[in-house]
């Protein structure tokens, strides 16, 4: 598809079929009767892997102009790769400030890249001039729900204005349809269709999150991109949302349209349990670069990189309690060397380096992501070796590792 | 001098009218939204009710925690108690206490003074609440030169010690940023360090740690505790996270449709619910086993703001639901057996008949 077509969808296949969201409210809502949310356990959900990716990025590095320190830039996502297939959930996980952020809002176009290669379904938006761009934004094949919500909405405009605007911007449908259609995302995402007359600021932080994912998802995208869709929501509700981005993925968008053009999505979480409950693949970000890549229940049950096996063990709801304990893969934190400058590793070092307990020599270079089996990467010199080294005390894993390495050259 | 901080006493709370109801423009980047008046008026000039009798209170140095539906009055809640309820919103009856000051009907010029000094607090999207032109260490610094009375550079020195303390792996580098340049978790520890800068009384914490990854989360709730210690701070914590409010709080609310349906110690009410919606929440809550997904929800929804509902307001989707719940209001009631001391209550008729954690066997089941 290319973007002429993009633009020139027509409007019946864009205006979702408006179902009554009046009355029977009470029962629609928790849809348990709705077939496309049954979810089999353990059942393969996501596409074949065979299957051309709707979104690749390649390479993609982003900097911003430095405030302060010795360099002028701080690089803040370094070479990432990723890819999303059709009917996809990809989720995004990392500590605060790893640049998950800042991934989504280069893949959309908000914030500015210095390289790499952002293809959608065949064109590199990151080529595109201008008006290309701006067309293709309008165009609606991404949408982005924003991590702080207030900042998707427009104040000024009312709840129901804003959910519509991707309609009214490409002037899909007529006034009654689009009405129609925000009721309906209205609807789908639990709140009552009367917030569409409030502004945002008289309606409630998990409201106002639930409305940003209807704006997104209003106009049947072909790649939606979540940062944090339900950290404001209290249980139900994130089920419920997170129910209907996976009936969102599943269902093609029209009767009579392909496998190819099930929506793909992104999802950013800190939450990885509800992560793991509906994405197909997780990608690790540690310090802007990608250092894990791969099948989401495999991942979490035996994650390959040192810095994931610690994100999962520090995380309670999916820790293995057969698995490493977050002290055994920690750094005792005598041997932490985290400030710039003190006892520096070179700058071309692993990442995670100075926090990990598994580090040698070989790490002083950045590992490169290479593929540990077929569908899952890791950028680890150590993997899968650094296993072997975790009975013993953190701080002499590396030690261990070193006479491993030895003793293999000899 | 009384043991007791702020006490909320039977608070009513009317939203959407007024003619500032709709479409008034909200004032963006400013700390507070002011203009909300919090002179109790009668008839609540014509607006719906969406806060029907919450009552509780808040001892020195205690932490006392809101979780519930979203929609069912958690920050209105807080904002009424804090005076800064948006245009359109107004307490239409009840008491605010803070330290023996009645805060109803309270002129601003004394609010800002308590706000200023005495609560500090961090809403929901804390980005909005930072001036986008000023750097975020100014905006702190700021704190601590207006309410410790710090000089230019020990101010300096006490901002980047708190961000520091707050987890922030390169305060300096974060002093000098904007906020647009800082990613969600970096703001909110930013926001939470200005709200407790100026060593407050009482922290009013509206999702402030919804941003943060575990480990940075057990970071900020040691420091939180650590402040609890030091300071004797008192917090006001609202969730979503049941495990932070199970860290961090002493006491617990479960709000439902603008209600407080249980109450109690944190946790006796997590492990023990006597609510049938309380249960229902902590059901659908963990996750349970991620491998399997089961992802369940609580059947329907609740009653819009301003339904006049004549009975139980989660009738409509409890399953122990009979007709007597529906025919006359149902009050909080002590729970007799709920232990020595443990000072619980729970709004519901069935009530020691039921054993609400049990599961229906109708409803049961992932839904298929
Ligand atoms: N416009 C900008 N100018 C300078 N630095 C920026 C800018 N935007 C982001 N950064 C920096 O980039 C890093 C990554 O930020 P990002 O918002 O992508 O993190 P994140 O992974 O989304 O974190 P969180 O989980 O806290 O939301 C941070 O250190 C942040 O300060
Ligand atoms: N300014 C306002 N005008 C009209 N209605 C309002 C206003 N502010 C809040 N409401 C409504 O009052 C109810 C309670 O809102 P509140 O913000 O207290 O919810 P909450 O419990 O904090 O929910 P959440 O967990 O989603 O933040 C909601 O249904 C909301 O839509
Ligand atoms: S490359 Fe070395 S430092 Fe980096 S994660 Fe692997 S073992 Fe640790
Ligand atoms: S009063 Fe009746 S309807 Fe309400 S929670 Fe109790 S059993 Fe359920
Ligand atoms: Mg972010
Ligand atoms: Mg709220």
């Amino acid at each position: 598809m290319n973007l002429a077509d993009l633009e020139a969808r027509p409007a019946d296949s864009a205006v979702p079929p408006a179902t009554p969201a009046t009355g029977d409210r009470g029962r629609g809502r928790g849809r348990t009767d709705d077939p496309a949310v049954a979810v089999e356990p353990g059942a393969a959900r996501g596409p074949a892997s065979d299957t051309e990716p709707l979104l690749s990025v390649r390479g993609l590095t982003v900097s911003f102009r430095a405030r302060s320190g010795p360099s002028r830039r701080t690089t803040v996502l370094r070479d990432v790769s990723l890819d999303v297939r059709p009917g996809e959930i990809v989720g995004v996980i990392g500590e605060t400030g790893s640049g998950k952020t800042t991934l989504a809002r280069a893949i959309v176009g908000l914030a500015p890249s210095d390289a790499g290669v952002i293809d959608v379904d065949g064109t590199d938006i990151r080529r595109l001039r201008r008006r290309a761009r701006r067309g293709f934004r309008r165009g609606g094949a991404i949408r982005f729900v924003f991590q702080d919500p207030l900042r998707a909405l427009d104040p000024d405009l009312t709840v129901g204005r804003s959910v519509a605007e991707g309609l009214t911007v490409a002037g899909r449908g007529t006034r009654d349809e689009q009405q129609a259609a925000v009721a309906d995302a209205l609807h789908r995402v639990g709140l009552d269709p009367a917030v569409a007359d409030r502004l945002p600021g008289a309606i409630s932080g998990g409201q106002r999150q639930r409305a940003s994912i209807a704006r997104a998802i209003v106009d049947n995208p072909r790649l939606l991109i979540c940062d944090e869709p339900v950290s404001a929501l209290d249980g139900s509700n994130r089920n419920l949302i997170l129910r209907l981005l996976d009936t969102l993925r599943r269902t093609p968008a029209g009767a009579d349209s392909a496998e190819r053009d099930r929506l793909g999505m992104i999802i950013i979480s800190h939450d990885l349990s509800s992560l793991a409950g509906i994405a197909d693949r997780v990608v690790v970000l540690y310090r802007g670069r990608v250092v894990e890549d791969g099948p989401i229940a495999e991942v979490f049950s035996r994650p390959r990189h040192p810095y994931t096996a610690l994100l999962i063990a520090s995380a309670p709801s999916i820790r293995d309690e057969h698995g490493p304990s977050p002290a055994q893969l920690r750094r005792p934190a005598d041997q932490l060397a985290d400030r710039p400058g003190e006892r520096g590793r070179p700058a071309d070092a692993c990442v995670f380096a100075h926090r990990c307990p598994f580090a040698t020599e070989a790490c002083d270079h950045t590992p490169a992501l290479e593929p540990a089996v077929p569908g899952w990467t890791v950028a680890c010199h150590h993997e899968p070796t650094w296993r072997s080294a975790l009975s013993t005390n953190p701080a002499e894993a590396a030690a261990t590792l070193t006479e491993g390495v030895n003793n293999d050259a000899r | 001098m009384s043991d007791d901080l702020l006490r909320v006493d039977d608070l009513h709370i009317t939203v959407g009218g007024g003619p500032a109801g709709r479409r008034n423009r909200q004032r963006r980047g400013g700390r507070f939204r002011r203009g909300g008046r919090s002179s109790a008026t009668a008839a609540g000039s014509g607006g719906l009710r969406a806060v029907h009798g919450v009552s509780f209170t808040l001892r020195r140095g205690e932490a006392v925690g809101f979780v519930g539906e979203s929609g069912s009055g958690k920050t209105l809640t807080c904002r009424a108690a804090l005076g800064v309820l948006a245009p359109g919103c107004d307490v239409s009856g009840g008491q605010i206490d803070f330290d023996g000051t009645s805060l109803v009907g309270l002129p601003r010029r004394q609010w800002d003074g308590l706000r200023g000094t005495r609560i500090g607090a961090v809403f929901q999207d804390p980005g909005s609440y930072l001036n986008p032109s000023h750097t975020v260490g100014r905006q702190l610094a700021e704190q601590f030169r207006i309410k410790v009375g710090h000089g230019r550079r020990e101010a300096r020195a006490a901002a980047v010690a708190l961000l520091a303390t707050l987890g922030l792996h390169q305060p300096e580098l974060v002093y000098h940023q904007y906020p647009h340049e800082l990613s969600g978790g970096m703001l909110q520890r930013v926001v939470l360090a200005i709200a407790v800068a100026g060593e407050p009384d009482l922290l009013v914490a509206d999702e402030a740690t919804t941003a943060l990854d575990v480990t940075v989360q057990a970071e900020v709730l040691e420091a939180l505790d650590r402040l609890r210690a030091e300071l004797g701070l008192a917090v006001l914590a609202v969730s979503h996270d049941l495990a932070v409010i199970a860290q961090l709080c002493d006491r617990i609310l479960v709000f439902y449709a603008g209600e407080v349906v249980e109450t109690g110690p944190t946790a006796d009410v997590l492990a023990n619910p006597r609510h049938p919606y309380t249960a229902a929440l902590l059901r659908v809550a963990s996750v349970g086993d991620w491998r399997r997904r089961e992802l369940e929800v609580i059947d329907g929804s609740a009653p819009p703001v301003g339904a006049r509902i004549t009975g139980c307001r989660f009738a409509d989707r409890c399953t122990f639901a009979t007709d007597a719940c529906r025919t006359a209001p149902v009050d909080l009631r002590a729970v007799p057996d709920g232990g020595p001391g443990a000072d619980r209550a729970v709004r519901c008729i069935r009530l020691g008949e039921i054993d609400p954690a049990a599961r229906a066997p109708e409803r049961a089941g992932v839904p298929a």
